[in-house]
This record gives C-alpha cells, sequence and structure tokens, in this order.
C-alpha cells in the first residue's frame, strides 16, 4: 500500500515571497522552506505519494536530472516528515 | 538566612541581585566588560533571592543557582580563569537578560550605528563579523554589541547590552597595521586565546541606548581574494538568518516571526561577499556611513 504525503494542518504557514516558513506553535519551532520545500508543500494540500510527486515536478522541471531530482525530493520528503510539517498516512 | 560574606550586588534594571562569596576578583572582572551599568552594593532581601551565587574554592569558581543552570563548562569544578569565568558568565547573562524583560527577543549578531541607525549582521561561524565590527570602531563608528542584541518587540528597536567586544587572538594577520594597534591599545581581560576590547567613550553604546535596525547585512566571507561585493537579500533568506539567531526561547514562535518579518520589512537586506576586511568595511561605510 503506497505512502501518502500531505502537509500537517496544524501547522501555521507564512508565505514570504513564494517561500514558507512553518510554525509549530507546539514544538516551538519555526522551519523554513527552501523554494523546493515550499514547492512540495504547496503540492500538498492534498494527500500525495512520492512517486506523483515526483511526476509533477519532472512535468515541472524537464531539464533536470531524473536521478538527482527523484533523490531529492525523497530526502525533503523524509526530512520535513521528520519534523512533523508532513503526515504520512496509508490509503 | 543569609551570609553576611557574600557581597549582593545588583546590576541595573535586573531586579535579582548577583551574590559573590569570597570572589571579589570576579566582579572586578564583570565589571570591567560592562558599560553603562548601574551597579550597586544591596542589603540583603529574603524576597528576592539572589540570581546566581558565586564562590571560589580551590581556585576555582563556583555557580549555584535555582533560575539558571551553570554553563557546560562550569561542571563539575568550575573554570580557574577570571577571563573563562566572565566569558562563561558574560553568555549566561543573556539567558537572564531574556527571563527578565519579556518583552524584548535577543538575536546573535553584532550591530553597528552607522548614520541614523544600526547596520546588523547575523551570526554565522568565522564569517569575519567581530573583526568586522572592531575596523568600524576604529572608522568611528559606534559598536551596540559584537554578540547579542535584544529587540524590543514594539518598536523593533536594537537595544545596546553595553558588553564590549570580545575577540579571539592572535588577530587575523589580514588585518591593517591601524587595525591591530587599534585593538592593542584596548585589551582588556585577556589570555592568550581570547581578549575583550576596552572600548573608549563613544566607541561603545551604553547599556540600554537604543537604535532602529535600518539594515540587515550578511556576511559571507570567501577564503578565495575577492572584490567586496554587495548585493540585495532576499526578505526569506533574511527572514531565516534572523530566526536561526533567536536567543530567546520564552516567546511563542508565532510572535518571534511577526517580530523578525518585523525587523526584515523595516530594514534594508543586503549580501556582502568580501575576502578583505577592510575592503568590506569600506563598502559597508559607502553604503550606510556618513
Amino acid at each position: 500500500m503506497p505512502t501518502y504525503f500531505r502537509s500537517n494542518s496544524e501547522m501555521i504557514a507564512r508565505d514570504v515571497d513564494g517561500e514558507f516558513f512553518i510554525i509549530d506553535e507546539n514544538g516551538g519551532a519555526i522551519h523554513y522552506l527552501n523554494q523546493s520545500a515550499s514547492a512540495i508543500w504547496r503540492l500538498l494540500d492534498e494527500p500525495a505519494t512520492a512517486r506523483s510527486i515526483i511526476s509533477t515536478f519532472r512535468f515541472l522541471y524537464p531539464d533536470e536530472d531524473v536521478a538527482s531530482l527523484k533523490k531529492s525530493i525523497r530526502a525533503t520528503l523524509r526530512q520535513l516528515s521528520h519534523l512533523g510539517v508532513l503526515r504520512k498516512q496509508k490509503r | 538566612m543569609t551570609d553576611p560574606s557574600v557581597r549582593l550586588i545588583r546590576f541595573g534594571a535586573y531586579k535579582a541581585p548577583i551574590g559573590f562569596d569570597d570572589c571579589d576578583e570576579l566582579l572586578t572582572g564583570f565589571r570591567s566588560i560592562l558599560r553603562g551599568w548601574d551597579i550597586s552594593e544591596v542589603p540583603p532581601d529574603p524576597s528576592i533571592p539572589s540570581a546566581i551565587r558565586f564562590s571560589k574554592r580551590k581556585g576555582r569558581h563556583r555557580w549555584r543557582s535555582t533560575r539558571l543552570p551553570p554553563p557546560d563548562d562550569w561542571t563539575p569544578h568550575g573554570p580557574k580563569k577570571i577571563i573563562d569565568a566572565v566569558a562563561d558568565f558574560h553568555y549566561r547573562f543573556l539567558d537572564w537578560h531574556s527571563q527578565e524583560f519579556t518583552d524584548q527577543f535577543c538575536l546573535h549578531c553584532a550591530a553597528v550605528r552607522m548614520n541614523d541607525g544600526l547596520v546588523i549582521f547575523p551570526s554565522v561561524q568565522k564569517s569575519g563579523k567581530s573583526t568586522i565590527v572592531v575596523e568600524l570602531a576604529m572608522r568611528g563608528y559606534r559598536v551596540y554589541c559584537d554578540d547579542v542584541l535584544p529587540v524590543d518587540t514594539k518598536t523593533f528597536h536594537g537595544i545596546a547590552m553595553g558588553i564590549v567586544p570580545r575577540i579571539r587572538l592572535p588577530v587575523p594577520p589580514s588585518v591593517s597595521p591601524q587595525h591591530k594597534e587599534f585593538v592593542e591599545s584596548r585589551i582588556g581581560l585577556s589570555d592568550r586565546f581570547a581578549a575583550y576590547l576596552n572600548l573608549r567613550d563613544g566607541e561603545l553604546a551604553n547599556f540600554g541606548e537604543s537604535g532602529e535596525i535600518r539594515a540587515v547585512l550578511l556576511l559571507d566571507r570567501q577564503t578565495e581574494p575577492m572584490l567586496a561585493q554587495l548585493s540585495s537579500a532576499r526578505r526569506a533568506l533574511a527572514l531565516s538568518k534572523l530566526i536561526n539567531q533567536n536567543y530567546a526561547k520564552h516567546m511563542s514562535p508565532q510572535l518571534i516571526f511577526d517580530g523578525m518579518l518585523g525587523i526584515v520589512d523595516n530594514a534594508e537586506l543586503r549580501s556582502l561577499e568580501f575576502s578583505d576586511v577592510s575592503d568590506a568595511a569600506d563598502l559597508i561605510e559607502q553604503k550606510f556611513g556618513g
């Protein structure tokens, strides 16, 4: 069963010129998302799998090297999930 | 019960005093790094316990406090040298400041008054921040801090702590002979590795002086020789640097975010790439001095 990622609605997102800061009031932290992490956050208003996020990015950035794009997206998903910025769920 | 051998010293507007038990030289060390502080001995008052009590046993300085944990280096025995004890206390002092002044957040940065406001340099390891601050002091600009700047959450003005800069020794070989001379003529409490600089009247803002933050300058020191270059910094990047350097842990993250955004929205945001401190200071002076 694939894992779906979704932005954590308990956190407050603030948009500063297209880059997001995620405020974790309970955890006492503010996370800065760089441009690509911000793009992932924006996509994950609706749950999506890593595979579908990667295909969206491949469509948006056709000149990017596929292997490094995949690696980078998977690493970002792992990191954001670890911070609690994203939630994981099975469907 | 109060101990009559302990001197209770009140530091400026801080409510609780600090106790010094047989360690007057430590008190002298603290006094030597502070400017514009109203420091006075007070009688014991059981309703206001001391924030920290220092004592000296077997040549080592001890720290007792229910409010502030000792710095890491104080356990298990405490430092021997006055400069180490003062430097450790200096850093914990800033935690104490956050506890006493809850309407301020503290930024890890250096700040210098240039023209009609403060130019701040968020801390980045080995960025040359302290050397640039000393260079600007040498050129006649008033230093507000070289390490931590409290910021009023309502006005977003930076407030001087009145603590003299602390530099690593030896000074970098690349600085000018005038810079070296300036440092040598102001060395205060020091050892082989570090020194507090006894900046003279007018060179350092006194405790409590405040100023509007007019520029945030992100330092990017290069190892390869290059001409210094100033460029615009993205708002989000500047904001992330400030948030990373926030020192106040007592405030809600939303309040901190709004405070930092307030600074960023009211200040000029610049990145400075440089390899030579004097060259960088020239550019800073051209842009913000006058």
